[in-house]
């Protein structure tokens, strides 16, 4: 499996008569941009720039997407959702660095949080940084509401597959290579490298709760083994709408950096051996099932040492923890990464479940650690987020976890905590 | 919450779906639920088959709060 990403490097985004890349800008026909999203979808949209610095705040966000295309006559991104199937990870692949599509819809039981693109908020998530292409759907009564979520998640992934078409003509700013045979690793050559393995345990728990493997939720599955060109290349997509920082949108299964530092230490630090997927359930024999599962395949695949990343808190931390409590009993290594519950100040209990073996665990921040945001211009949704009474334009305290990727749970964010 | 109203001098048993955790957390009598989105019922099965299956769950729960323990009690 051999996967080319052709990076496009965006600086600017703006609207324009076409759809087109010239130098550092991408310009956007917002009008051909409305025909492809709402083709099959019949929904109404709103499209919104939100470039860095600017004075706005953003609210109600479901799924955020990289925009990516498969070059050319390459085939279909995010396969299984849309088009003729054929698997991700293998080809040449154009991305829109520095821009994401970001779904904003009112739907009640997701667990509301923002992004600033300006203030004190703007430190604490990636896509503060990004050029932001806002799709606001309108809400539509009478639609049931897995299936309003379902066409949005279609007409983000298409509006990602439509921008980043922009390149297809233009020759990339970087070229990424990425090759992994793992039943070809030479023992010989390598023999004093550790085989470490990756377990990304995914959370499909139902309604507005589900992540998506090539277009089906992994509601049923317990665990199986994938490339993990796949993953970075548009096989997982996000509906999963936890706490913000508890979410893992599309935009990091692209860019999980847990995969992308495994494969540069690959035949250097360490023998990159394979990839674990499985889901965190809903029910305590389930999460068990897929614990062992999960272990017996990185067994298969000859790890001597794993990590383990979770989606989700609470009942995630008991797969999190049981997960490396069962490897640790097969002899083999954990590194476990999470982020915290700890209260306001840091003195709570950091997990709702942990065990002795759990002794290598790398935090993302305190999900509790209040936060004050400075006052914004204008506002994109309509809340309401909880325990905010106030107009959601004005300076706002609230948990650094209500802020999208803050402390994300895959380490892509530069945030952490410190013990005193 | 268990634990807070045990301090206040009244019993209390857990139903929860997810049993370490109520562990970690320190129940002392815990029943194990259906599932974190229906801990007390199940959609899957047929209503009457759910009545029965949501009143065994409250019964154990009282049954176990004239239970004495000494330990964290798991109801199987």
């Amino acid at each position: 499996m051999n996967l080319e990403l052709q990076r496009h490097k965006i600086k600017r985004i703006e609207f324009g008569s076409t759809t087109e890349i010239e130098s550092d800008t991408l310009r956007i026909d917002a009008k051909e941009l409305a025909d492809v999203i709402l083709d099959t979808s019949d929904l109404s949209v709103d499209i919104i720039i939100c470039r860095p610095g600017e004075r706005v705040r953003i609210t109600n966000i479901l799924d955020i997407i990289e925009p990516r295309v498969k070059s050319e006559g390459g085939g279909q991104m995010f396969p299984g959702f849309w088009g003729p199937f054929k698997k991700a990870g293998n080809g040449i692949t154009k991305v829109l660095e520095g821009v994401a599509v970001v779904n904003v819809a009112a739907i009640p039981r997701v667990q509301e949080g923002l992004i600033d693109m300006n203030g004190t908020g703007a430190r604490y998530s990636p896509f503060s940084k990004t050029q932001n292409v806002v799709l606001c759907f309108a809400p539509v009564p009478e639609m049931e509401i897995a299936e309003f979520d379902r066409r949005i998640r279609l007409a983000g992934l298409k509006a990602s597959a439509y921008l980043a078409q922009a390149s297809w003509q233009k020759a990339p700013d970087e070229t990424e290579i990425f090759e992994l045979k793992p039943d070809e690793i030479d023992i010989l050559t390598h023999r004093k490298l550790k085989r470490i393995a990756y377990i990304y345990m995914l959370q499909s728990q139902g309604l507005l709760r589900d992540t998506y493997l090539y277009g089906s939720s992994v509601h049923e599955l317990a665990a199986t083994t994938i490339h993990p060109s796949e993953i970075m290349d548009g096989a997982i997509v996000s509906g999963n709408y936890v706490i913000p920082s508890n979410r893992n949108p599309t935009y990091f299964h692209l860019n999980n950096p847990i995969i992308r530092e495994l494969y540069q230490r690959h035949q250097n630090e360490l023998l990159f051996c394979g990839v674990v997927i499985c889901n965190e359930h809903s029910g305590l024999e389930a999460k068990e099932k897929a614990v062992e599962c999960a272990v017996d395949l990185v067994k298969k695949l000859g790890a001597e040492g794993v990590v383990i990343t979770k989606e989700g808190g609470g009942n995630a931390d008991t797969d999190l923890m049981l997960m490396c409590q069962m490897c640790e009993a097969e002899d083999i290594r954990t590194v476990v990464i999470g982020n915290e519950g700890a209260g306001t100040d840091g003195a709570d209990p950091s997990l709702a479940h942990t065990v002795d073996a759990a002794d290598a665990f790398v935090t993302a921040g305190n999900n509790d650690a209040l936060v004050k945001l400075d006052a914004m211009a204008e506002v994109i949704g309509q809340g309401p987020l909880p325990g905010v009474t106030e107009d959601l334009k004005e300076s706002l305290i609230i948990p650094v976890g209500r802020i999208n990727g803050a402390t994300n749970l895959l380490g892509y964010n530069t945030l952490s905590s410190r013990a005193y | 919450m268990a634990k807070e109203i045990e301090k206040a001098g009244i019993l209390a048993a857990h139903i929860c779906t997810i049993v370490p955790i109520s562990q970690t957390v320190g129940a002392n009598r815990i029943i194990p639920a259906v599932a974190i989105p229906h801990p007390l019922g199940d959609p899957a099965i047929p209503e009457e088959e759910e009545l029965q299956l949501r009143r065994s769950l409250v019964e154990k729960a009282l049954t176990t709060l004239k239970t004495p323990v000494k330990d964290q009690l798991v109801v199987k």
